[in-house]
C-alpha cells in the first residue's frame, strides 16, 4: 500500500514539476518570437527610413548640382555670345567697307567710260586699281571673319541647347522644388524680355 | 542543422540576424527507436528537454536584444554618414561656384580687353579706308593707306582668335555635362 501511495506521490510531483517547466518553456518561446517579431519589425523600419533619408539626400545634391551646372553653362553662354556680338560687329564694319569701296569703284569705271583725257584716265586707272586690289584684301579677311563668326555661333547655340536641357532637368527630375525654380526662371526670362 | 531548416531560415530576411534553432532540433538524432520509447517513457527525460530549451530560448532573446542595438546604431551611424557626404558635395559645390565666378571674371575682363582693342583697330581701319577712297589725297598716299588698311584688316582674324582661346578655356573649364544621360533618365522618370 506504501508503495502505491509512495508511486502515486512521485508520478503527480513529476507531472507538477513537468507542468511547470512546460509553462516556463512556453513563455520562452513566447517571448523569443515576440523579440525575433520586433528585430525583423525594427530592421524592416529602419533600412525604409534609411532609403527615405537617403533619397532626400539624393535629391537635394542633384537640385543644386544641376542648378549649379546650369548657372555656369549659362554664364559661359553669355560670354559666348558677347565673343559672337564682337565678331559680328568687325563683320559688319568690314562688309560695310568693302560696299563703301565697291561704290567708289563703280563710280571710276564710269568716270573712265567717259573720260576722253588719256592723262586723266591713266590716273583714274591707277586710282580703281589700288581700291580693287583692297577691295580683294577685304574680301579675302570677310572669308576669315564669316568663318568665325559660324564658329562662334555654332559654340553659341550648344551651349545654349546645354542651358536649356539643364533647365528642364532642374523642372523634371527635382520634384516640386525644380517646378517652382523653373517656373521663376521662365517668368524672370519673360519679364525681361518685356522690358 | 537541417536542409529544411536551413531553407525556412533563408524565406525571412534578417539581414545580419541570424536565426533560432527551432526546439525540435533538440530532438532529433535519435535513430534507435528503443531509445525513443524508453526516452518517451522517461518523464526527467522531457523536462530535461524542457528545461533546455527554456534556457536555449532565454540565451537567444539575449542575443536578439544585442542584434538589436547593434541595428540601431548602425542605422544611425549611416544616417550621419549620409548627411556628412552631402554637407561635404554641398561645401565642394560652392567651392566650385566661387572658383567658377573668379575664373569668369577673368576670362570675362580678357573678352572686354579684346572688345576694346578689335573696336580701336576697326575705328582705324575705317579711317584709312575713308583716306584711300579721299581722291585729295597722291596715288601714292592712297596706295600706303590701301596698304595699311590691308594690314589692319588681316589683325581682326587674330582678336577672333584670341576671343575664341579664351572662351575655348572658359567652356573646358564646365563640369561634363552628360546630356544623354540626363535625357534618358528624364524618358525613365
Amino acid at each position: 500500500m506504501f508503495w502505491w501511495v509512495a508511486g502515486a506521490a512521485v508520478g503527480v510531483a513529476v507531472k507538477l514539476i513537468y507542468d511547470i517547466v512546460s509553462e516556463e518553456e512556453r513563455d520562452a518561446r513566447q517571448r523569443w518570437e515576440k523579440k525575433r517579431d520586433e528585430v525583423q519589425c525594427t530592421v524592416v523600419k529602419r533600412r525604409r527610413r534609411l532609403s527615405n533619408h537617403l533619397q532626400r539626400a539624393q535629391d537635394r545634391w542633384d537640385f543644386h548640382n544641376l542648378v549649379e551646372e546650369h548657372f555656369s553653362s549659362m554664364m559661359v553662354a553669355n560670354a559666348a555670345w558677347k565673343t559672337l556680338q564682337n565678331a559680328r560687329s568687325s563683320l559688319r564694319t568690314v562688309a560695310r567697307l568693302r560696299t563703301r569701296t565697291w561704290v567708289q569703284v563703280s563710280k571710276l569705271q564710269k568716270k573712265i567710260n567717259m573720260e576722253r583725257d588719256w592723262h586723266r584716265r591713266g590716273e583714274l586707272i591707277e586710282e580703281i586699281k589700288v581700291l580693287r586690289q583692297m577691295l580683294a584684301d577685304f574680301n579675302a579677311e570677310l572669308g576669315t571673319l564669316q568663318s568665325q563668326e559660324q564658329g562662334f555661333y555654332h559654340e553659341l547655340c550648344q551651349l545654349n541647347e546645354q542651358t536649356r536641357l539643364l533647365k528642364e532637368a532642374v523642372r523634371d527630375r527635382c520634384g516640386s522644388r525644380g517646378r517652382s525654380w523653373y517656373k521663376e526662371r521662365e517668368a524672370r526670362k519673360n519679364r525681361h524680355h518685356g522690358d | 542543422m537541417s536542409t529544411e531548416n536551413q531553407k525556412n531560415r533563408k524565406k525571412v530576411n534578417l539581414g545580419n540576424i541570424k536565426g533560432v534553432d527551432p526546439t525540435d532540433a533538440l530532438r532529433n538524432g535519435q535513430d534507435n527507436p528503443w531509445v525513443s520509447v524508453v526516452k518517451a517513457l522517461n518523464p526527467l527525460g522531457h523536462i530535461a528537454t524542457a528545461y533546455a530549451n527554456t534556457l536555449a530560448y532565454k540565451l537567444e532573446v539575449k542575443r536578439l536584444d544585442v542584434e538589436l542595438e547593434r541595428i540601431r546604431s548602425q542605422a544611425e551611424i549611416l544616417h550621419q554618414a549620409i548627411d556628412a557626404n552631402l554637407q561635404i558635395r554641398m561645401e565642394q559645390l560652392q567651392q566650385r561656384r566661387v572658383a567658377m565666378l573668379a575664373f569668369y571674371d577673368s576670362v570675362n575682363q580678357e573678352l572686354d580687353r579684346i572688345h576694346i582693342d578689335r573696336m580701336k583697330v576697326l575705328e582705324m581701319i575705317e579711317l584709312v579706308t575713308v583716306k584711300t577712297l579721299d581722291a585729295g589725297y597722291s596715288i601714292e598716299e592712297r596706295t600706303l593707306f590701301r596698304e595699311m588698311a590691308t594690314e589692319m584688316v588681316k589683325q581682326l582674324p587674330a582678336f577672333g582668335q584670341s576671343a575664341t582661346g579664351s572662351l575655348k578655356t572658359l567652356v573646358k573649364s564646365l563640369p561634363k555635362v552628360e546630356i544623354e544621360s540626363i535625357l534618358v533618365s528624364g524618358e525613365e522618370d
